[in-house]
C-alpha cells in the first residue's frame, strides 16, 4: 500500500472536521463545567483534556475524583472505555506499518472514532483506486478535533456558563450521525431504482453486531459493548466466509 | 459528591496516569497487529472488523429508548444512502432531532 502525507490532505481533513465541532464543542464545554463544579482547577481540567483526550473516559475519571483514590477500578474503567482504539489501530496497521514510529504515534495518539472511521474509509477508497493513502487528512482532522476539545474545555472551565443544554439543539447526535453516515456510504445508492440496491449488500452479521452490543451492555454495562458486539459479530462472519459458506459480499467498506 | 477532594499532587498524578493509559491503548493497536496472523480467519476478521465496530458504536443510538433519536439516526442514514454528504447527513439529523424535541 502506498502512502503519502500532503498539505492538501491536511487541508481536506481540516475542512471535513470543522463542521463536526458542532458536536464536539458542547461536550467539551460540559466537561469543563462539570469539572469546575467538582473543584478541579482550570489547569487540571484543561490538562486532563489535553492528555487523556477522551470525553467519556474523562467523565468517568471525575466519578472517581475523591480520596482515597480507587486506582484499579478507575484504570479498568478507562481501559474498557478506550479498548476499542486497540482494534481500531489494528485495522489501520497495513498503512501505519510503513511510517516511522514517531509519525505513527503522532497519528494514533489523537485518534478518535470519527477520525478513525473517516480516514479508514478514505484509505480503502484510495487503495481500490490504486492511489496512495494521504495521512495529511488524518492529521488535519485530529488537530481540529484536539484543538476544539481543549478550547471548549477551557471555555467551560473559565467562563460563567450555566444551563448549557446541547440536547435542546439536537447536538448530542452530531457525532453519531457522522458515524452512521460513514456506514451508510457502503450502500452507494445511485438512484431510487439504481443498480446497487441496499439489500444486495446486506451482511447478515450486521444486525448481530447490534444485538451482541446490546446484550453486552445489558450484561456487563460500561463500554465493552463496542468490542464484544463488533468483535463477536465480525468473528462469526469471518468463520462463515473462510469456511466457504457464503460468497464474498460486495459494496461493504472493505 | 461530598467526599474529600484530591490534593494537587494526587490530581496531577491521576491526570498523568490516565493520560498515559489512554495513550498506550491508542498506540498499541498496530503493535499488537504484527502478532496477528495475516491469513485465513484472522485476516478476514480484521477486514470485517471496521463495519462491525461502527455498528456496535452506533448501537446506543439505534436502540435508544427515545424514538426521536432513532428517527434522527434513520434520517442520517437515508440522506447518506441517497448520495448526500456525511456533513449534510449530520446537519439533517441534528435539525430533525432538535425539531422533534420541540414538539
Amino acid at each position: 500500500m502506498q502512502i503519502k502525507t500532503t498539505w492538501q490532505g491536511f487541508r481536506e481533513g481540516v475542512s471535513f472536521a470543522l463542521p463536526l465541532q458542532l458536536g464536539i464543542f458542547p461536550w467539551g464545554l460540559t466537561f469543563g463545567l462539570v469539572a469546575s463544579q467538582l473543584a478541579l482547577t482550570a489547569p487540571q481540567s484543561i490538562g486532563m483534556s489535553a492528555v487523556v483526550f477522551s470525553g467519556t473516559a474523562q467523565m468517568v475519571i471525575l466519578e472517581f475524583w475523591r480520596m482515597p483514590l480507587a486506582w484499579i477500578p478507575l484504570s479498568l474503567a478507562v481501559f474498557s472505555i478506550n479498548a476499542r482504539y486497540l482494534l481500531q489501530g489494528a485495522t489501520l496497521a497495513p498503512w501505519l506499518k510503513q511510517v516511522r514510529p514517531i509519525h505513527r504515534a503522532a497519528l494514533l495518539w489523537p485518534m478518535v472514532d470519527v477520525s478513525w472511521a473517516t480516514s479508514l474509509e478514505r484509505f480503502k477508497r484510495n487503495q481500490a483506486q490504486s492511489e496512495p493513502a494521504d495521512f495529511g487528512f488524518m492529521h488535519g482532522m485530529q488537530i481540529v478535533c484536539f484543538s476544539s476539545w481543549v478550547l471548549s474545555t477551557s471555555a467551560g472551565a473559565l467562563l460563567p456558563l450555566q444551563g448549557l443544554d446541547m440536547k435542546k439543539w439536537g447536538l448530542d447526535i452530531a457525532i453519531s450521525a457522522v458515524l452512521i453516515a460513514l456506514f451508510a456510504g457502503n450502500f452507494r445508492w445511485r438512484s431510487p431504482l439504481g443498480k446497487r440496491l441496499p439489500w444486495r449488500h446486506w451482511q447478515w452479521s450486521w444486525p448481530l453486531a447490534l444485538l451482541f452490543a446490546w446484550l453486552s451492555r445489558e450484561a456487563f454495562g460500561g463500554h465493552w459493548y463496542v468490542i464484544v458486539g463488533g468483535g463477536v459479530a465480525a468473528a462469526l462472519a469471518a468463520i462463515s466466509a473462510t469456511s466457504g459458506a457464503e460468497p464474498k459480499e460486495e459494496g461493504s467498506a472493505s | 459528591m461530598t467526599s474529600p477532594n484530591l490534593d494537587t499532587s494526587s490530581a496531577w498524578a491521576v491526570i498523568a496516569a490516565m493520560g498515559f493509559l489512554a495513550g498506550a491503548i491508542r498506540l498499541s493497536g498496530p503493535w499488537l497487529a504484527q502478532f496477528i496472523p495475516q491469513s485465513g480467519f484472522v485476516r478476514r476478521w480484521i477486514e470485517l472488523l471496521p463495519d462491525h465496530l461502527l455498528i456496535a458504536l452506533m448501537m446506543p443510538v439505534f436502540l435508544s429508548p427515545d424514538w426521536r433519536i432513532q428517527v434522527a439516526a434513520v434520517a442520517a442514514f437515508m440522506i447518506r444512502a441517497v448520495g448526500g454528504s456525511a456533513l449534510l447527513a449530520m446537519s439533517i439529523a441534528v435539525a430533525v432531532l432538535a425539531t422533534l424535541r420541540t414538539m
